[in-house]
Order: C-alpha cells, then structure tokens, then sequence
C-alpha cells in the first residue's frame, strides 16, 4: 500500500468511529436487576480492595455517596504481565470517554472487562489517581493519609506483584473533561450519589480498586466516602451482545481474546 | 540560553527510520531530540537510571500539571513523585502522553489482522529494554513528542497530522540521572508519522 492508501484507510476508520459514537445512545437499557449476587463487601474511604475474578463474573462499584473517584487496576490473573493499557484502550476506542459500550483493553490486544453498565458515564482514562506527592502539594503533607499509588503497590504486593506491575490506572467517577485549550475540567454536575458501573470481566483477572479521591477533584480538603462492590454472574452471552458488536476494533478485540482463551482451555 | 551548537555536544547521534535507541542523560544535562524530517512521532520512556523501577508516569505529569499535553515547562513526574525532567525547549508544540505506544497486538485490533507482522513500537522498546536487563512490564504510558493527538471535550481522540517542520525539536534538562529509551515510530497505519517513517536525531549537552 503506497502512503496514500494508507492516509484513505486510516480517515474512512476514524469517520466510521464518529458514527458510531453518536448511535452509541440506542444501546439497551443494561440488566439492572441482579439475581446472581457472589459477593458483597464495602471499601472504606483511602482503602483498597483485590481479588481474583473469573471471566463472566460482573465487577459493580457503587458509587453510593458520591465520592470524587474509584481508581481501578486490571491484570491477566493467568499472566500478570498482560495488564490493563490506558493508551490501548482510548486510543483504539477513538475516545477518552469510557462509559457503557466501551472496553477495557489490554497490552496484548486483547479484552480484560466491558462496560455493561454505567449509569454516570463520566470517567477518568487519561490523568489516573491519587499519588503522595500530588496529595501532599494540594492538602498539605501527611504521612499517614492514603494515595491510590501507594494502594496499588499494596494490591498488587498481596499477589506477589511490585512496582514494576502497576501501570496506569482509570478512575470511575471522576468526571475529567479536557476543554478546547487541553485544560483538564471537573464536571462535578455529573456525580450523584447511588451511581454505578458494572464491569464484565472477559478473562479471569486480578483487579484492584483504590478508594482515593482523584488528583484533579476540586475538594480542597481530602474527603473519601465508602463504596461499595458487588460480584454477581453475567447473564450468558449472546452472539450480539452490544459489547462484543459496537464496532469493527470491538469484534477484532473479541476475536483476539476468544482465540487466547480457546488456547488456554 | 543560547542556542546549543552540535560542534559542542558531549553525544550527537542519528537513530534511523523505524528503529529504537537507548542512553543515559545524566543529572544536569540537556537532551535534543530533533525531528529532521518532520511529522515523526518519537516514542520516549525515561527510567532512573539508579533504579530503574522507578519511571516516567503519564498520569502524575498531567494530574500535576493540570492539562493534557506536554510542552514547554512540562516536569516530568515519576512514579514516585520525583522530578525527572523538564522541558525547556519546544519548536513545534502537540506532544501526546495519553495514547501509548503502538504494538503489533494493538494493531491487529485498531487496523486489521492483516497488520500483525508489520513493526511496531513496543518491538522496539523491548528490543531497546532487553539491553538493560529489562522487559515488558517496565514498558509504561510513554511521551510521543511530536504526536498530535488532541482530546476534545465530548472524549474524541485521535491522532490527526503531526504539526512538526523538518529541524523541530525538543530539549529537556535531566533533573536526575535518566535512562532513556526511544521507539522512532514505525506505524504506517495512521498519519502520526506522515505515513512515512524517517530518521530522527539525538545530542545530548553537558548544559
């Protein structure tokens, strides 16, 4: 293919992702009523929670006081060098905005979690969570108060993994807008309290969740509130399931991890 | 600060089309990184060179600096909260930190199957890690200097045609001592470099 080919290719993919994007609205209500619940805990506010989970089960966070972000790590339970990849995942979905419809991507091409769920649909991808330096600049020092990057050093410790493991993060329910001039905006208007996103996980992963608040919310001083997480099982997938169908790079993304958990089995 | 000559240059090296590079910026110094033909994307991951688990974090630089690109006055944070590097200089502006690196694996997915055998980034990242006894966790969010990759505010991203003329370039002072590690993009399947990859250059100044 000569440089033109290639320049045609590449503007009919993006034309085709803008369409997309604005038919995403008439995707189906999501189940909301859960039959099949496996497990329910609370993270108290600066926490972490992790475990395994299998493929098929759904991760729901309930954001139910309205916290300023729950950030959230991913990793191949079965391989931990295939993680969660925040550049992966937007750039391949042609958007920063990961709500319900979207994918969470890995290093490998491959699909860790859809989003089957989602009733904010404003979510951090790109300027991750909390660290000790960015608290200590915007409250003041403390050396006792939580950070999300200390928290997934901890998470990620507990399964025999290290710093080397923890890579960028995204945050639910922090509602990060990057305005004309790239300025990074908080549209606080979009938490309320009761929210929640649900995350059906397409392989068996580790995850880890940090109940931090995230850099750029606009408390001026540290404030976290409970959340809470529910594991039930995902009804069966059908062929057509809106996660798997959205787009051409979903069903390729698709393709991928069916093709590596039919080499697992 | 005058203009740096490469007659005075400690290091000044020519790293080809599609290929990785890999040195050490020690604390104080100044590095150049120069787009000689323009519309090239330069790939970039900077380790501490003392301990090279702690590295270049993406999300901590742009939470920190409250803003989404990088560019002049741009510190580069680590995972650790350190200061790594600050951008002194920049000729061209749309540098992207957010989209990462490309891979034959993502490829497959954004472009096609029919992408899988064509070279890619994060081949020349772990090509270029390998060397230093380091591997495929260690390849994080990475800086694309002269990537243009804007993200609107209803979450569209996307690389559009780079800004950058021939000779545009960047200069960072080392504020610790770094190791860094280059992918001169390789990708053909969008315009993040013209479609057409080309040769990139690379001096290093003692200030």
């Amino acid at each position: 293919m000569t440089p033109d080919d290639y320049r045609r290719r590449y503007f009919e993919l993006k034309a085709q992702a803008k369409t997309i994007q604005r038919s995403s609205a008439r995707h189906p209500e999501n189940p909301t009523v859960i039959t099949d619940t496996l497990a329910q805990e609370i993270i108290p506010p600066g926490w972490y929670w992790t475990r395994r989970l299998s493929r098929g089960q759904v991760l729901r966070l309930t954001n139910t006081q309205a916290t300023h972000g729950i950030s959230l790590l991913l990793w191949n339970a079965h391989d931990t060098s295939e993680r969660y990849n925040a550049g992966d995942t937007v750039k391949v979905q042609w958007t920063a905005r990961i709500n319900r419809g979207r994918l969470l991507l890995s290093d490998m091409g491959r699909v860790l979690a859809s989003v089957i769920g989602d009733t904010c649909g404003f979510h951090d991808a790109v300027a991750g969570g909390s660290t000790r330096a960015l608290d200590d600049a915007k409250y003041g020092p403390d050396p006792v108060r939580r950070n999300s990057a200390e928290n997934f050093l901890l998470a990620a410790g507990k399964h025999g993994l290290d710093t080397r493991d923890v890579g960028s993060c995204i945050t639910f329910f922090a509602p990060v807008v990057t305005d004309e001039e790239g300025f990074f905006q908080w549209h606080a208007e979009a938490l309320v309290p009761g929210q929640h996103v649900d995350l059906r996980l397409e392989m068996d992963v580790i995850v880890a969740v940090s109940n931090c608040p995230h850099p750029l919310s606009p408390q001026t001083h540290w404030s976290s509130e409970p959340v809470e997480v529910q594991i039930w099982q995902a009804p069966k997938t059908n062929a057509d399931d809106f996660c798997r169908t959205a787009t051409e790079e979903t069903v390729r993304a698709f393709e991928n991890t069916d093709a590596y958990l039919r080499e697992m089995a | 600060m005058m203009s740096r000559n490469f007659a005075s240059a400690v290091y000044d090296h020519m790293v080809p089309a599609t290929a990785p590079w890999s040195g050490l910026v020690k604390k104080g110094q100044i590095i150049r990184i120069v787009d000689v033909e323009g519309q090239q994307a330069i790939d970039t991951l900077f380790y501490n060179a003392a301990d090279t688990s702690e590295r270049y974090s993406a999300q901590a630089t742009l939470a920190a600096q409250g803003s989404a690109y990088i560019g002049i006055g741009t510190r580069i944070i680590s995972s650790r909260g350190a200061l790594m590097a600050t951008m002194l200089t920049d000729t061209s502006g749309a540098h992207d930190t957010s989209a990462g690196a490309c891979s034959c694996e993502a490829n497959t997915v954004r472009f096609g199957h029919h992408t899988r055998f064509m070279h890619a980034c994060r081949e020349n990242f772990l090509v270029a890690l390998a060397a230093h006894g380091m591997g495929k966790r260690d390849i994080v969010s990475n800086i694309n200097f002269f990537m243009n990759v804007p993200i609107r505010p209803d979450g569209e991203l996307a690389i559009v045609d780079g800004l950058s003329r021939p000779g545009d370039h960047v200069e960072l002072r080392a504020e610790m001592d770094l190791l860094c590690v280059i992918s001169n993009c390789p990708q053909v399947n969008n315009p993040c470099n013209g479609f057409n990859p080309t040769p990139i250059r690379v001096a290093i100044w003692n200030d």
